[in-house]
């Protein structure tokens, strides 16, 4: 039987995935990925380049995507603390285009979010310090890195005044963004 | 990205990119190229990790072939002392092993090549470490060996160990398949 439970988001093509956790006297054991398993959910089951980052509370990181030809599939999760994860769907041709979805991923859950190409991604950092493990299904690559301001989606953040970072700041807002997909 | 050799042929430990400021860090444990060209080769097809409490060892753990794996591994949170033996009947340093600290604080990695065994003992309170596996888990293939068999200077000669751990073969009862 298929380990990874998946759950649908309202968004085309992302979901939660909530993976067997084992526990025991000696602490867990969460199982992120496993090739055969996701070919067999029709997931993207080839990961090129893979990071984490260490926030403190009230981080936001976003909103991230990479455009043509090197749009990626990210799958994301929170393996030290509790997030808010955010994603937004770029996709002009998407049943759910224009839409927003957000849910807590936590260490606890031990839950992930298997993020499409063309849906832009961030969080922000609900606990203390959060760590956010990222697998990417291509590369990083410079030319194709994009953004889109993290307050310009239609969302309610639980925080007015995050720290962000300048670079992240001074992304253009979704309104003035040339989008590909 | 920087690597530097260990005392086992093959065996690596890595620095990634490692980026900080003001919002935290920012660290790169895996990209295909830099790993290809430094001449580590690994293509995920599973990738898990592991919560432990201090004082919690796990391993020696490793697959037989046609099912053995390149383990890269790392700490993401807290430390850990980090332990591999090399079962390559071949290799130079067969039936040596080799131990490092793996911590959040460095961010460093050890890459594992097929035919070694591998553990830990953790030394903080908690640790999380994370593993990325060139070979999906296989029931019939995977094995270990008895943590205190092979010579290795643990920490502590009591840690927590499962039952499971704690009924492997001790390594010279052990035929190396590899």
């Amino acid at each position: 039987m298929n380990p990874f439970e998946l759950i649908p988001t309202g968004i085309e093509g992302c979901f939660e995935i909530r993976p067997r956790i084992f526990e025991d006297g000696r602490g867990r054991f969460v199982k992120l990925f496993h090739r055969e398993f996701f070919d067999e959910l029709g997931l993207q089951s080839t990961y090129e380049e893979e990071y984490y980052s260490v926030s403190p509370a009230r981080v936001i990181r976003g909103l991230h995507f990479q455009v043509p030809p090197r749009e990626h599939v990210k799958l994301v999760s929170c393996v030290q603390g509790t997030l808010l994860d955010v994603v937004y769907d770029l996709r002009t041709g998407s049943k759910s285009s224009g839409r927003v979805f957000s849910l807590e991923l936590s260490s606890e859950k031990g839950n992930m979010l298997y993020v499409p190409e063309g849906v832009a991604h961030g969080f922000y950092v609900l606990s203390e310090s959060a760590t956010f493990l990222s697998m990417n299904s291509k590369k990083f690559a410079p030319e194709c890195d994009r953004g889109i301001r993290w307050d310009s989606i239609p969302f309610d953040w639980p925080d007015k005044e995050p720290i962000v970072s300048e670079k992240d700041q001074k992304m253009v807002s979704l309104d003035a963004f040339k989008n590909p997909f | 990205m920087k690597i530097a050799d260990t005392k086992i042929k093959g065996c690596y430990e890595v620095f990634p990119l490692d980026l900080r400021d003001h919002r935290g860090r920012f660290v790169k444990p895996f990209h295909q190229d830099d790993f290809r060209d430094a001449g580590l080769e690994l293509d995920i097809k599973e990738e898990y990790y592991s919560v432990s409490k201090k004082n919690v060892l796990r391993g020696l753990h490793f697959q037989l072939p046609p099912k053995a794996t390149i383990k890269v591994v790392t700490c993401l949170d807290g430390t850990i002392f980090d332990a591999v033996v090399d079962l390559r009947v071949d290799s130079p340093t067969y039936l040596k092993h080799f131990t490092v600290e793996l911590s959040e604080e460095k961010g460093n990695l050890l890459y594992i090549p097929e035919g070694l065994a591998h553990g830990f003992y953790t030394l903080s309170e908690e640790a999380t470490v994370l593993y990325m596996c060139s070979e999906v888990y296989s029931q019939e293939h995977d094995t270990g060996l008895r943590w205190n068999s092979a010579g290795i200077s643990w920490p502590v000669m009591d840690p927590i160990v499962s039952e499971k751990d704690n009924g492997l073969a001790e390594l010279e009862q052990f035929h190396s398949p590899f």
